[in-house]
């Protein structure tokens, strides 16, 4: 090629390049307004998400529950406690009571004698911290149609004068607490596990929040916060447990824990003593002469969905 | 590192990583403008993306009835378009197909684009996202193997780096103006086709692997995922050839249109036997099994919101496959990318929303409770897809400039070869 | 004949009677048991305090039988006639004859429940039962039915007592659980006495089976901890015995959905059974 038609073309390229100092400029223009945009909407909320820098860092590099030292996990309850006592002025005390030997806990639900009070789900909704504004619910009452167990035509949101209603029964779900759960199974940084006394337990630090686990779950007893959960102070229940009703955040999975903050000191579950019907048993299924054991021997029992091979440990019967 | 050599090759690594920069950084005003509508819709998606951060998924339409929504719909028909990367990998190196060797690199960008679109559906996802490092092994706590998310996170993360490995290899070695030649290259080939279906493969398990969900809890899910990849891959692949074909000077042979339009016409009526088999099952002797499935193209509970979706997805395809099937159709362009626009759209709605949303409806407890994405996703889904056809557009940009011979390693000139 | 001497009625009013009140009564019969006409009685005490039972004015015993006898003297009378030991005779003999016979050892130890015996299981886990008496509020039933003529009559009572016992569908009445000649107590199908704090032996009696799963647990409910020492609820605290049945009760509220979202219209057809189909299609 001669060197003016070399030159031409050059010059053509040079016309039809954009050079690379305005290209530059043009990002830093966006980049800047970015930057300012992002400033102005974070610069209402408090550095560090509330916490201070060493509560917030101690979070973040927490391990998993499991792997966890006892130091380590003692600093975890410290600061949860901080936390707690910064976000909503109450002094809580955040245990890690360990499984008591020789107990794997079973529930049993009467369902003729279960009559759709909700008297349950409420307890439990004062009892585990539950987000009130996130509406945040660990039990759900199905009222069901006499002569029938499908759940398709049971009803989640009956609210009629008096219950019970004439032709229907009632069926409370939460969590099954399964033997062979799949969202234990499911959860891809083991976030949730089988604890020895059999509770299905999550560490709520350690959860990303993939929601694979709701998807796994048979029985909808999974629920995740989409919103931080918020409580007013006075309804605060200050006796907690790490892997049970210590305040959660935003982001996480959390589900029916059979109260681990009682049942591990000995106390039967917020739901079991609400019922006033006597409709919930819950008891120690190692124990021979339990009251589980007598309803689970002797009564006509059933669980629900067992043939997807969940192995759950509560128990429906009627009588 | 069998095929390089010391010091010297290193300087050619350098300059040819600094030549693909500068390569990024050129271009015509048309190219600079796609460019920056992209930078802008990705900026639009950071705002709402922090708001998203601040206030938490209560911003999305996700409830706990429908648990997975517009972002993993996005999810796993993504990880399908990276998928079908290997429908031209395969022609090229199994059956010697040296027109289509000429886009294996461009197949392999748009797989390294798609990954990562993918993975950042998943990361927008995820409620608490800055604990994304819990899934590292060893560093975090990886529930392997039992955990099909935490097998998708191994076999994408391992397709995004061999993708990435053998394209900066084979690009390399053009820049030197030479072919691979190693045997551990044939191997990573290998390696690679099949990894293509396994994280195809995963990721339809993920869904499958759950007996809760009946609509999901099939052994045909993974074929329908393989089958509408297929479909669906080559599909952009032909647009996007078009566009380059027609935008740059690099000039695509017809005769890969033409094996990717065959491949698409395949698999697209593989995947349309496929729905209707489902359709079969499910209507046939109807049960519960079969209420996701009424949901989605028949309504529950008087509602319905993904009835005119999907029935409008059943019949772009069928319109897409009825074009394809006519040979000189399928030959002419214009039909062609008509047949691809349908084929496309049809199965991300089948595929995305049109799979995952309906699995949760009616729920577990047999609650039928609906879900919509809102403008919150819509806005960051445009802004993930637009970081997918930037990060495309740079290699490609850099891949035919490496192949039209306008980025190639100059020797320097040696004092002897000089002279006097 | 002598014309008799009429004189003019007039009204006695002992109402405020400075005198002629109670404690003159009382007096009178305390001064010589024997007007009383029930044989040579030794008055124990005047005035005495049942702890939770009210106030005893007279306890009289006979020294030779051991019968012991409340006496709860009145003045209240509309005859004219008014003389003094007579008329006080008079209203004493006709409310003492509606006191009721008290066995021996009243201020002792009444005679317990009987011994759990046939109708207990040795297999079950040992349990106390929650504690009744508290609840009740006209125990001891004696503060006035001990002078009262237990009448085995099978009638509609009156108030404090229930009017309509929806118990049983009119196969029982009260003194079939209530022991007719000590409301202190229950009974059971053998007449035997059962403390009201051990009310389910009575309902054992024809509710066997469901008092067997009350006892292991499979009825009822523990008051306490699932772990330690087994309190459980009597029967009445759930079941009110003179109206069993489970009142319709409003529910708690309905469950919300997710903060942000709206629950759907869901047109849910009314679900007909599946015997209702069949009549459906009958009458076809």
């Amino acid at each position: 090629m001669s060197n003016t038609k070399k030159k031409k073309a050059q010059s053509a390229d040079r016309e039809t390049d954009i050079s690379r100092r305005t290209f530059v400029k043009g990002v830093g223009a966006i980049g800047s307004v970015t930057a300012a945009a992002a400033a102005a909407t974070t610069a209402s909320a408090a550095s560090w998400g509330g916490q201070t820098m060493q509560d917030a860092f101690g979070d973040f590099f927490q391990d998993q529950y499991q792997k966890m030292t006892p130091a380590e996990i003692e600093q975890a309850l410290a600061r949860i406690e901080r936390n707690a006592k910064r976000k909503t002025g109450v002094d809580i005390k955040c245990e890690n009571t360990p499984p008591i030997p020789g107990v794997v806990f079973g529930y049993a639900i009467n369902i003729s004698k279960c009559k759709g009070y909700r008297d349950c789900v409420y307890a439990c909704v004062k009892e585990n911290n539950l987000g009130r504004d996130s509406q945040m619910q660990y039990i759900r009452v199905l009222e069901m149609e006499q002569g029938t167990r499908n759940l398709e035509k049971s009803d989640h949101y009956y609210d009629p004068e008096t219950v019970p209603q004439e032709g229907k029964y009632y069926m409370p779900v939460q969590c099954m607490q399964c033997d062979n759960s799949p969202c234990v199974k499911a959860c891809p940084v083991e976030a949730t596990w089988m604890e020895p006394d059999g509770i299905v337990v999550i560490d709520y630090n350690w959860c990303i929040g993939c929601r694979m686990c709701m998807s796994a779950c048979p029985y909808w007893a999974r629920h995740f916060n989409w919103t931080e959960p918020e409580l007013p102070a006075e309804e605060v229940n200050p006796n907690t447990h790490y892997l049970g009703n210590r305040p959660r955040m935003r982001g996480v999975t959390e589900k029916c824990h059979f109260c681990i903050q009682r049942t591990r000191k000995g106390r039967l579950p917020a739901c079991a003593e609400a019922c006033p019907n006597g409709a919930r048993i819950f008891g120690n299924l190692l124990d021979p002469n339990s009251e589980i054991r007598y309803v689970l021997e002797n009564k006509d029992v059933f669980r629900l969905k067992e043939e997807l091979g969940t192995e759950p440990k509560m128990w429906y019967f009627s009588d | 590192m069998v095929f390089l050599r010391l010091s010297g090759d290193v300087r050619v690594l350098f300059q040819f990583l600094i030549g693909v920069i500068r390569e990024m950084f050129r271009g015509s005003r048309r190219y600079w403008g796609w460019i920056f509508l992209l930078v802008a819709l990705i900026t639009q998606a950071v705002f709402s993306y922090t708001r998203q951060m601040q206030t938490g998924l209560v911003v999305t339409g996700m409830s706990d009835q429908v648990s997975w929504g517009f972002y993993i719909s996005n999810f796993a028909f993504f990880v399908g378009i990276a998928a079908a990367a290997v429908l031209l990998v395969v022609p090229a190196y199994i059956f010697h197909r040296k027109d289509i060797k000429q886009v294996v690199l461009l197949g392999e960008g748009m797989a390294i684009a798609a990954v990562i679109v993918a993975l950042m559906f998943v990361i927008t996802d995820l409620g608490r996202p800055e604990r994304i490092w819990h899934v590292i092994p060893y560093l975090g706590r990886m529930n392997f193997p039992d955990s099909i998310l935490a097998w998708d996170t191994i076999v994408l993360m391992g397709y995004f780096l061999l993708n990435l490995v053998i394209m900066f290899y084979v690009l390399f070695l053009h820049y030197r103006d030479r072919e691979p030649e190693s045997r551990l290259y044939s191997v990573f080939l290998v390696i690679g086709m099949f990894w293509a279906i396994s994280i195809h493969t995963v990721t339809a398990f993920m869904f499958s692997s759950n007996p809760s969900r009946a609509m999901w809890h099939t052994s045909l899910l993974g074929p329908r995922f393989i089958s509408s990849a297929f479909a669906s891959g080559p599909a952009l692949i032909i647009m996007t050839l078009g566009v380059i074909h027609n935008a740059t000077r690099y000039q695509i042979s017809k005769t890969v249109i033409d094996s990717l339009a065959l491949i698409m016409t395949i698999a697209l009526q593989i995947s349309l036997f496929f729905v209707g088999v489902e359709l079969f099952t499910d209507f046939y002797n109807e049960g519960q099994h079969g209420a996701s499935v009424r949901y989605l193209f028949l309504g529950l509970e008087g509602l319905g919101k993904l009835r005119p979706w999907i029935w409008a997805a059943l019949i772009m395809n069928l319109i897409a496959v009825t074009i394809l099937m006519i040979h000189p159709l399928r030959r002419n362009m214009k039909w062609l990318n008509a047949a691809c626009v349908l084929t496309f759209l049809g199965i991300w709605i089948e595929k995305g929303m049109g799979l995952v949303v309906p699995g949760f409806i009616p729920t577990t407890l047999g609650e039928v409770f609906e879900y919509s994405p809102t403008s919150t996703e819509l806005s960051i889904a445009v802004g993930i897809w637009a970081v997918g056809m930037l990060v495309f557009t740079l290699l490609a940009k850099t891949v035919i400039a490496v192949e039209l011979g306008e980025l190639k390693y100059k020797e320097p000139v040696r004092y002897t070869q000089r002279g006097f | 004949m002598s014309k008799p001497n009429y004189e003019k009625s007039q009204q006695l009013s002992l109402k405020g009677h400075a005198e002629r009140n109670e404690n003159w009564v009382q007096n009178i019969i305390a001064d010589d048991t024997s007007v009383l006409g029930l044989g040579d009685l030794v008055l124990k005490d005047r005035e005495c305090i049942q702890p939770r039972a009210g106030r005893i004015d007279l306890l009289l015993q006979d020294s030779d039988l051991g019968h012991r006898y409340i006496g709860h003297p009145f003045v209240r009378f509309r005859s004219s006639q008014s003389t003094g030991i007579a008329v006080a005779r008079n209203c004493v003999l006709l409310l003492l004859a509606l006191f009721a016979y008290v066995p021996a050892g009243f201020a002792q130890a009444r005679q317990e429940v009987t011994e759990p015996g046939i109708l207990v299981n040795p297999a079950a886990v040992e349990f106390s039962i929650l504690p009744r008496k508290p609840e009740l509020t006209y125990y001891p039933c004696t503060q006035c039915h001990a002078f009262m003529t237990p009448n085995p009559e099978v009638r509609e009572l009156l108030s404090p007592h229930p009017s309509n016992l929806d118990h049983g569908n009119q196969r029982i009445w009260c003194l079939t659980c209530h022991k007719i000649d000590d409301r202190d107590y229950l009974t059971n199908l053998l007449g035997e006495n059962v403390d009201f704090d051990n009310a389910p032996e009575v309902c054992a009696s024809c509710h066997m089976q469901r008092h067997n799963d009350w006892m292991f647990g499979g009825h009822g409910k523990r008051a306490g901890n699932w772990q330690g020492e087994r309190v459980i609820y009597s029967c009445p605290h759930c079941h009110d015995p003179h109206s069993p049945p489970i009142e319709a009760r409003a529910p708690k509220p309905l469950p919300p959905v997710r903060k942000g979202l709206e629950r759907p219209e869901n047109a849910r057809e009314a679900h007909l059974s599946v015997w209702e189909r069949l009549e459906e299609r009958n009458h076809e």
